[in-house]
């Protein structure tokens, strides 16, 4: 072939095949809703295990959501609505009995009813008693036991009255899963062939490269407008808002501040973004027994010595709203405490207070780019404590390996985390702040506060529970176990010239909220 | 003799493979314990003690490196903890896309690079050395993963006429093996160009010419034969360092390749699936190592001697 013909050939076959892949991806059949063909989803983390009783990332929810269903669900304002369950009462204080849907049945054809609901509850024990995994039973501790009382009743009996059963078998990792799988004894049976009975099943699931989700023809409810989801792996932020700018990603996930101008800046794109409900940011105190940190005033002051307005307008564009409380806005049971200003006077005098007049140095733990802009963000707090007196030292480890640090309490000082609580409810953070908790590894709620929530956790009455959440949220205001931060907004992008998708602020990717335009 | 050479040569390779295998074993277990990687940050300190147990993290060191030994001796390199698959299928499934990468950035490499450092040799001094010398120190010096981003906004983003990663189709392969060409496109350059340097300044090649020879043919029979060993060894050293090492360029493309594997099964302690990639990746690098070693003698006939 002649040298000159070869790069124009080239050219040519590479705008047929992009104008191929960009092919028309909605559709209308005569007579039917409008659907679409594909929806491409860039996703910052892969699928490895895709059965929901054990417990992995979060964000395998994305797609454990759309798979399986769970006996309650959230609406889009996150209130409990029914899901496998129509409806739930207290008939005891340790009794909850759910009234199941009927005419369900999983992707395999196996039938959904009560012993389907115990057989899944057997199953959590048996991961936790036999070590398999992270069993999700952690999730629902007080249950001891699950009844079947007919094919359309069960009972869950609890250890003391838990208010919070409803809502957290509304949480990813409490999807119900068939018996069937498990049958021939292998107990990862789910894990590369999921069954569940969401709207959708598994195609394909190529570890680290994609996964395929085609609709479930045996689905109970409406069936979803997309006729196939295709979340496709690309790790690097900056890579996963290219893939949405050039028309290869209709969402992205967790954009990166720096390229919303970009998306902003296209008619066909729209950043959506708004505060992240099950997460609230701040740094553990994680030696707060021994040293500086066990004095209240000290801790004070580091609360007083951050001016958290600047940091979230300058760094974090205004993607963040500053908190003194333990609890997330959207959560039950949240309390508007007064916040911690910025005042470095008073840091100082609490500092004199605490018999630190002229500061001290603290180890801060941190993992750059495990969250957004935390590397700068870590920076400009210690900025500001060297203000008052307080050095840190910085010190950098991925965030599981420093998470087996605090465990095993070798770590001191500053721990910056993103504290997520997959049940939107006072109750959930708290619970971390027990000694079996990540926090209360190190600062566990003790005194007023721990009596408080001793009662709070078995009050069914829904009025005093959150009075009780909140004197524990302003007890902890001013006890500051944490150098409290704020809430960041989850930053997502859409090709809202194709798509609608109605985001929940848990930010959790349901297919059945995205619609065609 | 060539038999004997060929023999020490495979007797070196599997010592080599052998002694990663090893020290990589002990070299995993000084990062710590997995434990809380496969239960998650939730997990409490109770259910974290059942799991190691559970996994035999809790055993001793010569124990877990005994059962080790007789797993891998047998091929067993176990199953992931994060994908509960068989590890070694996990990397074989790796491999065919990291070795297509590779290759095509190899190719483009080769491509441009021999050729312009020839001629650069050739032209010393001139405009056109001058400008490969500077394209060479760019593409040594401009990190990989701003480049890879720039061929992404440029042809995906602006132009549309690529895609900006996956492998889904063909025309994925480009931008990334452009990126990862670039460097190595730069290194060959350099490399071709100093060994020609050398080779024009010898004695036989005025006696090539003497004989009445054309400039093409002293170039192409002499000098470009005897300046090719090195930078045949360089290219092969490349692609076997490139199976398991072009981790950036992966990410940026969301390439699924065995240097993005790698990466994740290292930062989540996943041991068996660190130990298989390690061990394809080890055999890789050796394996172009004893190719090198074994085509030598029929690139450079001196060799044969020695």
């Amino acid at each position: 072939m002649n040298r000159a013909r070869v790069f124009p050939a080239l050219l040519a076959f590479v705008l047929i095949a992009q104008a191929c892949a960009q092919a028309p991806s909605t559709s209308t059949p005569s007579g039917a809703a409008k659907t679409l063909d594909r929806v491409t989803l860039a996703s910052p983390t892969d699928f490895p295990s895709l059965d929901p009783s054990y417990r992995t990332s979060v964000a395998v929810a994305h797609a454990l959501i759309n798979i399986y269903d769970t006996l309650v669900t959230f609406d889009k304002d996150l209130k409990l609505a029914p899901g496998l369950a129509t409806s739930w009462k207290s008939v005891d204080p340790t009794v909850w009995e759910f009234t199941l849907r009927t005419g369900v049945t999983f992707s395999d054809g196996e039938a959904f009813n009560a012993g389907s609901v115990k057989a899944w509850f057997t199953r959590l024990q048996e991961i936790r008693d036999k070590a398999l995994g992270a069993s999700s039973i952690q999730l629902i501790p007080s249950v001891t036991d699950v009844t079947a009382v007919n094919d359309t009743t069960v009972r869950f009996t609890t250890s003391q009255a838990d208010p919070t059963l409803p809502g957290r078998l509304a949480t990813y990792f409490t999807s119900i899963t068939p018996a069937g799988p498990f049958k021939a004894g292998d107990t990862k049976a789910l894990m590369a062939a999921p069954v569940g009975t969401g709207p959708y099943m598994v195609k394909e699931n190529v570890a680290g490269d994609h996964l395929t989700l085609v609709p479930n023809p045996k689905y109970w409810g409406t069936a979803p407008a997309a006729r196939e989801i295709v979340y496709r792996i690309i790790k690097d932020a900056a890579a996963r808002a290219a893939a949405l700018r050039s028309s290869q990603a209709d969402v992205a996930f967790d954009l990166p501040i720096a390229e919303l101008a970009g998306i902003g800046g296209d008619k066909n794109l729209t950043v959506l973004a708004k505060p992240e409900a099950t997460r609230v940011y701040w740094f553990l105190l994680a030696s707060a027994a021994e040293g500086p940190l066990a004095s209240k005033q000290v801790r004070q002051a580091l609360n007083y010595a951050v001016d958290r307005k600047t940091i979230i307008d300058k760094l974090l564009a205004g993607h963040a709203q500053e908190t003194s409380s333990l609890v997330s806005r959207q959560a039950f049971g949240y309390c508007d405490v007064p916040a911690y200003t910025y005042d470095v006077a008073k840091a100082k005098q609490l500092l004199a207070e605490g018999g630190f007049p002229n500061g001290f140095t603290l180890d801060v733990s941190y993992s750059p780019g495990n969250t957004t802009a935390e590397e700068q963000v870590v920076q400009a707090v210690g900025s500001y404590l060297a203000d008052v007196g307080i050095k840190l030292n910085y010190l950098q480890k991925d965030l599981l390996p420093r998470i087996a640090d605090l465990s095993a309490k070798k770590t001191k000082g500053l721990f910056y985390l993103g504290q997520t609580s997959p049940l939107p409810d006072a109750d959930y953070i708290f619970g971390e702040f027990q000694p079996t908790g990540i926090a209360g590894w190190t600062q566990p709620l003790t005194g007023q506060s721990q009596t408080l929530y001793l009662q709070e956790r078995k009050e069914l009455n829904l009025e005093t529970r959150a009075k009780l959440a909140c004197d524990i949220q302003k007890l902890q205001r001013d006890e500051a176990p944490v150098l409290y931060l704020w809430q960041l907004d989850l930053i997502n992008g859409a090709n809202t010239a194709k798509l609608t998708w109605d985001m929940s602020s848990d930010g959790i990717f349901r297919a059945s909220r995205v619609t065609p335009k | 003799m060539y038999a004997r050479y060929v023999l020490s040569r495979l007797v070196h390779a599997v010592i080599a493979v052998a002694a990663i295998t090893v020290v990589l074993f002990f070299l995993l277990r000084l990062t710590g314990d997995p434990t809380l990687l496969i239960v998650g940050p939730e997990a409490n300190p109770e259910e974290i003690a059942r799991v190691r147990t559970a996994m035999g993290f809790d055993r001793p060191l010569p124990e877990q490196f005994l059962s080790y030994v007789g797993h891998v001796a047998g091929g067993d390199f176990g199953r992931s903890l994060r994908y509960n698959q068989s590890a070694f299928s996990l990397v074989l499934e790796r491999i065919l896309p990291t070795v297509e990468l590779a290759a095509a950035a190899l190719l483009i490499a080769s491509v441009i690079a021999i050729p312009l450092g020839v001629i650069a040799a050739i032209k010393r001094g001139t405009v056109i050395d001058r400008i490969a010398i500077l394209a060479s120190l760019l593409g040594q010096t401009m990190p990989v993963y701003w480049l890879g981003l720039l061929l992404i906004f440029a042809f995906a983003v602006g132009l549309r006429v690529l895609p900006p990663g996956g492998n889904s189709e063909p025309a994925s392969l480009i931008l990334p093996a452009v990126t990862l060409a670039a460097f190595l496109a730069a290194q060959i350059t350099r490399l071709m160009r100093s060994a020609m340097l050398e080779t024009l300044g010898q004695e036989y090649l005025r006696t090539a010419r003497s004989k009445g020879l054309t400039e093409a043919a002293v170039i192409r029979r002499h000098a470009l034969r005897n300046a090719a060993p090195p930078v045949l060894t360089i290219i092969a050293l490349q692609l076997g360092q490139l199976i398991g090492g072009a981790v950036v360029t992966e990410t940026v493309f969301a390439w699924p390749g065995l240097g993005q594997l790698l990466l994740q099964a290292i930062l989540g302690r996943d041991f068996p699936l660190v130990q298989a990639a390690v061990f394809v990746v080890a055999v890789s690098v050796v394996a172009m190592n004893l190719l090198v070693d074994l085509i030598y003698p029929y690139v450079d006939p001196r060799m044969r001697v020695s």
